[in-house]
């Protein structure tokens, strides 16, 4: 089932209605049954494999807590989420890696009939990549001297929530454990925000992420016939498509925990309007992941007091294992190895900038902001190259057509001008203009607006609908699935 | 509590009372105003955006539905495409109906996979033939006319040409008939906009038979009513089409979602196969239905509007030729290319036959031809050159 379907748009109410008619462990039976109904409406089967990891986790923690000291049992637990990961996700691409290096032994091993008849019939559970990291980070922080959830019932619905269950943010137990503690009662500020968050997140899906996708698979299907403003084109609306995809799918899990009473974390936080560096793009950029990748990938490898060539070198591993984990094939590590680089050279930067004072001067500049913003968002789109293509050569192809002047034959630009995605790319860009507050932006003069349309909650029920029948008339007739989900 | 302090409290309460009643009345009043102020202003911005503008058909008592003329729409639903209809009610650029000078018309009469509206109007091979044909420097200028409408079935292109076409006095006729021309001739037992149109059978010395009651039942019926009535909210208000919009996917989901859980009572767990198996045991039955007594019935219905419409294009002095249209394969029916072509030859009509065409065209591995089951740019140019290669071989351009 996905968020911006119609089964969704009866399945909520139906969850909303149940879940507050209900009260205490029963509530939690309602939830967890609902979130089961979601995850088995794609593929009944795997119902099972998220059945069996949440066991497997509930009892390895308990373990783990019980035989504190005992690395042998956290190691295990690892074990098992990141084979089950492996299996699941990383079979094909480790097979075909494995028997490209050993190309000369291939010949005595039906590589294509061995491919055929046992890899390529797995079908990837949606979200494991979430949810595996989800557990990762539940038994690791057991270890590390955390409570674990006694309550089995707690921790399956910790394990399957369903508005984080697919595409994330990933969860933190101690949040989400406390949260299911808490006594909950129906609040208006819930409602109204949960709604708000999910309409808008309903519009950047099917309203601009969707229709941005017809002008990059028209991209996709040219690729070697691309001129120059043609990939730069692709790269601006690829890069906005996959931010309104996701972030969209993030609002709509949030606003969806809100209606239920639960605040899940924020995952994006104006990646491309307001990071000056990609230090800090990192940290407004599916912020769930990079502080999971930080803390139980990068910090165990430095500590706290690494030296810079540690540190540095850590950087650049924990993102090759971020774009590893964005796909299973080569260009995502390369995606994910060119941002570790980067990464590494702004901290450079930074230190250099620290150490002169001409460079603070000038970093001190009010136009510095903006262009920093931008500068950031062109490393950022030019790195996208190695995402959006299906492999390196394809990503220099791509590269080398956005830097040299050559004609245009597939006319992407008249077609994205063309397209019905501007008129709600304006009214997004002017929803962004009242009610969001960027720092570098003089907005203040657009805030009695803000004031008007939300003095109370009629104004805004009367907005959300709006924005709601908006996407529904700007959807393409054939909905795209959400980007993240193939993670 | 004295009597003055009870009277006082209650005189509070109850003030208090009337402007928390206030309040919520000027909550509700509020919210209907935004409500309203905000669907007015999203009209002209879907307009300016040209979505939500998909509904293209207007009531037509003699053919069952037609174009909308002057409509300007984006079709987003297989391809993609902006374009509006002519001012006669035509997928064409503007015509006049009275012939012009040393002018040849060409009049095609078809479907939805002629109307072509899953690409621009400057890509669909009707417009793609009239720029060939009038590329040279002949004297003669070539107009090739587009009369076709979607959903439309053989017996309504035979309406539309009596009705429309040949008051454009055209030279040559190309009626097209499309993959499941001849099961789409059948009545249906569901009611509703487009499944009532006109239907047609054979009378016993083989002349065509109309049959406009259920057509006319429906006109009649509230659901007609409703139609007719909401014709200048359907052809001017795109929230309007968007809830028609709505109302159908809704409907589609309610009827799904009945078979899914059917599916699932009875113990099959894997919907999607199920759905998928569904499917191709329709596609199945569907294919080489050739002995099915309905097909061979429907081929006599069939052979009946062919003969009626080659007769009126003799009396208005134009040839005719039937052009038996490709799919791809998941659609194809060979039995039903078979009952066409032995119409042709009883009826001694110019016929045209793409299939094999196509079918050499995909062995040379070119399978881009189809957005869905409609032709896509690729679809619309391979028609055009065969159609083109055909009307030469066949002399039918002069």
């Amino acid at each position: 089932m996905v968020f911006s379907s119609l089964n969704y748009l009866f399945f909520l109410p139906v969850v909303f209605f149940a879940y507050w008619l209900t009260s205490g462990s029963l509530r939690k039976v309602v939830l967890l049954i609902a979130s089961y109904i979601f995850y088995m409406s794609w593929l009944p089967a795997y119902g099972l494999l998220l059945l069996a990891m949440t066991l497997f986790n509930y009892f390895a923690a308990l373990f783990i807590d019980r035989y504190r000291g005992q690395k042998i049992l956290l190691w295990l637990a690892l074990s098992f989420n990141l084979l089950i990961l492996a299996y699941y996700k990383y079979a094909e691409f480790l097979c075909r890696s494995f028997f490209t290096l050993i190309s000369p032994a291939q010949k005595a091993f039906n590589f294509t009939a061995f491919h055929d008849n046992h890899v390529s019939t797995i079908i990837l559970p949606l979200g494991i990549s979430f949810f595996a990291f989800e557990f990762i980070h539940y038994c690791i922080d057991v270890h590390r001297g955390g409570r674990p959830i006694k309550n089995p019932l707690d921790f399956a619905l910790f394990s399957s929530f369903f508005p984080s269950q697919i595409s994330g943010p990933i969860k933190r137990y101690q949040q989400f454990a406390e949260q299911l503690s808490e006594r909950k009662t129906l609040s208006q500020e819930d409602v109204s925000a949960g709604c708000g968050l999910i309409v808008r997140g309903l519009f950047k899906k099917v309203a601009l992420a969707d229709n941005l996708a017809s002008i990059t698979s028209v991209g996709m299907n040219n690729w070697h016939s691309l001129g120059t403003l043609d990939a730069w084109v692709l790269m601006v609306v690829f890069v906005w498509q996959v931010y309104f995809d996701f972030s969209g799918y993030t609002d709509m899990g949030i606003g969806s925990a809100r209606l239920l009473g639960f605040q899940i974390p924020n995952n994006f936080d104006l990646p491309y309007i307001a990071s000056k560096n990609l230090i800090e793009f990192w940290q407004r950029w599916h912020i769930t992941l990079s502080t999971w990748l930080r803390d139980y990938v990068q910090l165990p490898m430095t500590g706290f007091r690494a030296s810079r060539l540690r540190f540095n070198l850590a950087t650049v591993v924990t993102m090759s294992a971020c774009g590893l984990w964005h796909g299973a094939a080569w260009h995502f590590v390369a995606w994910g190895f060119a941002h570790g680089l980067i990464l590494v050279a702004t901290r450079e930067y930074l230190q250099m900038v620290k150490a002169s004072s001409a460079l603070r001067q000038i970093h001190a500049q009010s136009w510095m902001v903006p262009v920093a913003c931008l500068g950031t968002f062109l490393l950022v789109l030019i790195a996208q190259t190695l995402f959006l293509a299906r492999s390196v050569p394809d990503a220099f192809h791509l590269l080398i057509t956005m830097l040299t002047p050559c004609r245009s034959a597939v006319d992407l630009s008249v077609r994205a001008l063309e397209s019905p995605v501007v008129v709600p790319l304006i009214l997004y860009a002017i929803w962004g203009l009242v009610f969001v507050e960027i720092s570098w932006l003089p907005l203040a003069a657009l805030r009695p607006i803000k004031e008007f349309l939300s003095a109370n909650s009629a104004r805004k029920a009367a907005l959300y609908i709006c924005i709601f029948v908006a996407s529904i008339a700007f959807a393409p007739s054939f909905a795209n699935p959400f980007i993240y989900f193939q993670f | 509590m004295s009597q003055a302090t009870f009277a006082k409290g209650h005189i509070e309460s109850t003030r208090a009372r009337v402007r928390r009643t206030d309040s919520k009345w000027l909550l509700i009043a509020q919210f209907i105003v935004f409500l309203i102020g905000g669907l007015i202003l999203l009209e002209p911005i879907l307009s300016l955006a040209g979505v939500a503008d998909e509904e293209v058909l207007e009531i037509d008592e003699k053919t069952g539905w037609t174009l909308m003329p002057g409509r300007t729409f984006t079709y987003r639903t297989e391809g993609y495409s902006r374009s509006t209809i002519n001012s006669l009610g035509m997928r064409d650029v503007e015509r006049t109906v009275a012939k012009p000078a040393n002018t040849y018309r060409i009049a095609v009469l078809g479907c939805s996979l002629t109307e072509g509206k899953q690409v621009d109007l400057d890509k669909t091979y009707c417009q793609l033939l009239e720029k060939r044909l009038n590329k040279g420097n002949s004297p003669v200028k070539y107009e090739v006319l587009n009369f076709a409408v979607s959903a439309y079935s053989l017996g309504q292109e035979y309406l539309r040409l009596k009705h429309k076409a040949l008051q454009f006095k055209p030279d040559l006729v190309i009626f097209t008939a499309r993959p499941n021309s001849l099961l789409f001739m059948g009545p249906t037992l569901k009611t509703g906009f487009l499944h009532s149109p006109p239907l047609f059978g054979v009378l016993p010395d083989g002349t065509l038979f109309e049959d406009h009651n259920k057509q006319k039942m429906w006109l009649a019926s509230a659901d007609g009513i409703r139609t007719k009535n909401s014709h200048w909210l359907r052809r001017n208000s795109r929230l309007w089409g968007l809830a028609g919009r709505c109302v159908l996917s809704i409907d589609e989901f309610y009827d799904a979602t009945v078979i899914h859980l059917r599916k699932l009572w009875s113990g099959e767990f894997s919907v999607e196969q199920t759905a998928k198996n569904d499917t191709e045991k329709k596609l199945s039955n569907n294919r080489n239905s050739k002995f099915r007594p309905e097909m061979v019935f429907l081929g006599r219905v069939a052979e009946a509007v062919l003969k009626a419409a080659k007769n009126d294009c003799q009396k208005a002095d134009c040839k005719f030729v039937l052009a038996y249209l490709p799919a791809s394969a998941k659609y194809r029916d060979p039995a039903e290319r078979e009952i066409f072509e032995s119409i042709a030859q009883r009826q001694k009509l110019n016929f045209i036959d793409f299939n094999p065409e196509f079918d050499r065209l995909e062995k040379e591995g070119n399978n881009n031809f189809y957005v869905v089951v409609h032709f896509s740019k690729a679809g619309n140019d391979a028609v055009e050159k065969y159609l083109y290669r055909q009307l030469v071989l066949q002399d039918l351009l002069k």
